[in-house]
């Protein structure tokens, strides 16, 4: 049988075409993704007092400098601070034990704990917010940064919960018992052996932890008072008051912070061993 | 007429791997070739770039005398047995077959009655509907090799195709697999790492070291014949003696240090200057306990060393007395003087040796 | 023993601050409004009045639109995020990959505030494009608009982590399968149809369904870019505690939209099967 007679150049514009579209809408994404952010630099550094048109006319570092003048940045950035690394001690305490009780299979109904363990995931932060508001008003508490607290504790614990049981299921009793064997008792296997190994867990679940609650609205906007505000509920608030490019140099720290972090994660555990290399090599036509 | 495949001076990189490194053999219609070589030495490489999955850095593929390059892999008619099957899990026994067949344009009823005539061509009747994974891995491997065939491709690339089996099934399917391509009188290209599978399979042989061809030809020239250490080794086990060639009284013999000599066929011109000659176990012969009787040409005595069972033969190793060791091939029939440690007198022809060392 | 009492912290935490809200809130969805009062009014009994009074079309033209907006925009970051996962693992140099994946990586945790912002600036009705946009006929104080650019956040939002987590599912996929299907015959974009699709459908899935559960919950997004003309039924309960402070109603909503999420997800997870 002759090659021509059964197979022709079938097909081949089509790929050609569909490629072509393909990487087209693939740039076009990318231009989406990242034009917004280049539009928050270029006006984080305009010179004009008021919002203009772009390009603007001169640079200058004057949102720059006005963010550590505001009167409300400061404040609310701090309130945000100590909330979110309360959510993250009491998360990695708390929620890393929580994590060992339900994995260790000496609970009864652990999978139903760890289903409600999980479950404020599947529920809107809205609702979470509106009830605890109830909830505190209930019992009497209008205010207070305890308010903030729990209200960030419920939204992330799931994670680091998540995060923690991940790293334990994926361990090997045997190697507890082997500590015990040996003579260590629960709490000196627990630091020795089971630690070190959740240590990965309990870092995800803290950097999980961090990025909710740091960027939180839906609960605070809730649960926030006169004395005690977050950095993101106060800019919100100022987004929709007035077009301050205060804000913009805001975002445009939070974005270098943002690579910053992602590039320590890169170098310290691996972007690509996180995500992993999969299973076969990358397929390289070179056609 | 034209060659069915002409691989010509063929050269790849990976990077900084050079996985073929100018590569060139041709295969006639109807035959079946076998490639053979260790793990990572191009074998897979070379049927990429016949599929047209990989293009060459230099050199030509043609198939049917036509170039290849710039061909996608669907516009050449090419099978292609995975070396792990790569069978659709998300499609039964038939739709797997019928797959290729879909993009030729070939008719429904067609496509059905192909289908049929593949499953009965590799007796996997009534299991059109299974799913692979609710397969054997034998019947696996058929799927996927009625999968590779039912486009009547040209050529048939096989990628070590029973290498996933276990020892027993592969020696079923070995033959299966050989009389099927007999039958239907398929072109086919078998790769492998195992060189009985590549001797029962392919009516050539061409053995690959690390991205180049070191010797084709048929098994039994590639097998008693090799023409450098590595095939030799990689053919099977070989004794490697030390020695010179000189002319005796009754023709060219081979003597070693110790004075043994063995009569060996006239040595082909330019190879004069030999020192070793290379025998296969099968070539020497223990004939009984050492009597301290003369020695005649074409006999060696030493201690026994170690005896190996292999199932229907046991390997013998002998140290010489002249300090060299040969391991014998023995028919396993009996036990008895195998004492290890006894002499025992051995006698070595030499017409099947092979000369090295010019 | 000692299970119990590790489990104990986390569970109180759980217990006080998610299982006794949401029990308040259906318990609360049922209480008579009282201008100005938090809490049941002693004696007053239940009432499905907070119910019945979400029946009207623009509450239910809320629902649909949180609905909408959220369906559309959880197809769309799919769609894209599909070939770009695929991109990224299987065109790209090892390079390139890893650059791409760090980006997907910081545009998963950047902030949404930020996002946002940026896009508001962007996008805005006195952005860069705004001459682009009156000379295209459209309206930037329109609805339309706005609904569009609640979307572009919406994505913007979404888009990367469909990609992290389709990226996994492409690198499992065995590219010989590919090979094979190319093989007999089959076109390359024949070749994702056949097979790709078929076999990455579940993290297709689990990737719109992450998407979309986002966006039905998506509070910030429509509170900013929404710029009050487009609102999510999330705001809605914002609204009904900032300015008219009518809890009981705020609760049925809230219960609303619990139910709406939770039947989505089991609708999903259900079909998927
Ligand atoms: N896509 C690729 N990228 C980089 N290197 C490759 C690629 N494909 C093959 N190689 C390299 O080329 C060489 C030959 O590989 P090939 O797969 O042809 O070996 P093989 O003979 O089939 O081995 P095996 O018996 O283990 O299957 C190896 O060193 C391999 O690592
Ligand atoms: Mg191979």
């Amino acid at each position: 049988m002759s090659i021509g007679s059964n197979t022709v150049m079938r097909g081949a514009w089509q790929d050609r075409l569909a490629g072509g579209l393909i990487w087209a809408l693939l740039g076009v994404t990318l231009v989406f993704l990242l034009l917004p952010l280049v539009v928050a630099v270029v006006m984080s550094l305009d010179s004009r007092p008021f919002l203009g048109q772009l390009p603007p006319p001169s640079l200058s570092l004057q949102w720059y400098a006005k963010v550590f003048t505001s009167d409300y940045i400061g404040p609310s950035f701090a309130t945000s601070l100590v909330v979110a690394l309360v959510a993250v001690a009491l998360n990695a305490t708390a929620g890393t034990a929580a994590a060992v009780a339900i994995t260790s299979g000496r609970l009864p109904g652990s999978r139903l704990l760890a289903q409600l363990f999980l479950s404020p995931l599947v529920v809107p932060a809205v609702v979470i917010g509106f009830g605890l508001l109830l909830v505190l008003a209930r019992l009497g508490i209008t205010s207070g940064i305890g308010r903030l607290m729990l209200g960030h504790i419920v939204i992330t614990l799931p994670y680091a919960i998540r995060a923690c049981m991940a790293s334990l299921v994926g361990q090997d009793r045997r190697l507890t018992e082997a500590a015990a064997i040996l003579g260590a008792n629960e709490w000196q296997a627990f630091r020795s052996v089971t630690l070190p190994l959740i240590r990965t867990g309990i870092i995800t679940g803290a950097i999980f932890t961090l990025a909710i609650s740091l960027d939180d609205v839906a609960v605070s906007m809730f649960l926030v008072d006169r004395q005690n505000i977050t950095l993101p509920v106060a800019l919100v608030t100022h987004m929709r008051a007035a077009f301050d490019l205060t804000i913009a140099a805001i975002a445009v720290m939070a974005m270098v912070f943002t690579a910053f972090v992602v590039l320590i994660l890169d170098v310290t555990l691996g972007i690509d061993r996180v995500i992993g290399q999969g299973l076969y090599r990358s397929e390289k036509e070179n056609s | 007429m034209t060659d069915t495949l002409e691989f010509d001076a063929v050269t790849k990189q990976f990077g900084a791997v050079t996985a073929l490194d100018g590569v060139g053999f041709s295969v006639k219609q109807g035959e079946t070739i076998a490639l053979l070589g260790p793990s990572g030495c191009g074998k897979t490489t070379i049927l990429r770039l016949i599929a047209g999955f990989e293009q060459p850095d230099a050199g030509r593929v043609l198939l049917g005398g036509r170039d290849m390059a710039g061909l996608r892999p669907y516009q050449r008619n090419v099978g292609l047995l995975f070396q792990h099957y790569a069978l659709f899990p998300h499609m039964t026994v038939a739709e797997n077959i019928a797959y290729g067949l879909r993009y030729r344009g070939t008719p429904k009823a067609e496509v059905a009655a192909r289908v049929t005539e593949m499953l009965r061509l590799v007796r996997l009747e009534g299991m059109a509907d299974r799913r692979p994974d609710q397969l054997s891995g034998g019947q696996q491997q058929r799927v996927a090799l009625a999968r590779a065939m039912a486009t009547r491709p040209e050529l048939l690339l096989l990628d070590e195709p029973l290498s996933a089996l276990d020892a027993r099934l592969r020696q079923d399917l070995r033959t299966e697999l050989r009389d099927l391509l007999a039958e239907t009188g398929t072109t086919a290209i078998v790769v492998t790492h195992d060189q009985e599978e590549a001797m029962s399979l392919g009516q050539r042989i061409f053995v690959m070291r690390a991205g180049r061809i070191l010797q084709q030809g048929i098994p039994d020239e590639v097998y008693w014949q090799p023409q450098d250490r590595f095939t030799a080794e990689f053919m099977g086990r070989v004794n490697w003696l030390d020695g010179s060639f000189v002319t005796g009284a009754a023709g060219p013999v081979f003597r070693t240090p110790g004075g043994w000599e063995i009569a060996v066929p006239a040595l082909p011109s330019g190879q004069a200057g030999a020192t070793e000659l290379c025998l296969r176990p099968e070539s020497i012969e223990m004939v009984g306990a050492d009597h301290g009787i003369r020695t005649d040409t074409g006999t060696m005595r030493g201690v026994l060393e170690q005896t190996t069972l292999l199932g229907p033969t046991r390997i013998l190793s002998v140290r010489l007395s002249d300090g060299q060791s040969v391991e014998v091939a023995m028919p396993n029939r009996s036990q008895a003087m195998l004492q290890v440690g006894s002499f025992v007198m051995l006698a070595v022809n030499g017409h099947n040796g092979a000369f090295f060392g010019a | 023993m000692g299970a119990l009492w590790l489990i104990l912290p986390g569970l109180t935490l759980i217990c006080a601050g998610f299982a006794a809200p949401l029990a308040l809130l259906a318990r609360q969805s049922l209480d008579v409004f009282v201008p100005g009062r938090i809490g049941a009014v002693e004696g007053m009994g239940l009432t499905g009045e907070n119910y019945r009074q979400l029946l009207t079309p623009a509450f239910l033209g809320l629902v649909w639109q949180t609905l909408w907006l959220g369906i559309a925009t959880a197809t769309v970051a799919t769609a894209i995020a599909m070939p770009m996962a695929w991109a990224i693992v299987r065109r790209l140099s090892p390079r390139l990959r890893s650059l791409m994946l760090g980006l997907t990586f910081a545009l998963v945790f950047l902030s949404v505030l930020v996002k946002i912002y940026a896009i508001s600036m962007t996008f805005g009705a006195v952005g860069p494009f705004r001459p682009v946009l009156l000379a295209l006929g459209i309206n930037p104080n329109g609805r339309g608009y706005i609904e569009f650019v609640v979307a572009a956040g919406l994505v913007h939002a979404a888009l990367p982590v469909a990609v992290l987590s389709l990226v996994g599912a492409v690198q499992n996929l065995d590219p010989r399968l590919l090979d094979a299907a190319g093989c007999l015959g089959a076109p390359r974009w024949r070749v994702h149809l056949d097979i790709t699709l078929p076999m990455v459908r579940p993290a297709l899935v689990s990737a719109w369904l992450i998407a979309l559960t986002y966006a039905i919950s998506a509070f910030v997004i429509p509170l900013v870019l929404g710029r009050g003309r487009v609102n999510f039924v999330s705001n809605m309960i914002y609204t009904r505690f900032s300015e008219i402070a009518n809890y009981p109603s705020g609760a049925a909503i809230s219960v609303v939209m619990l139910a709406l999420s939770l039947i989505t997800i089991l609708l999903v997870a259900r079909a998927a099967r």
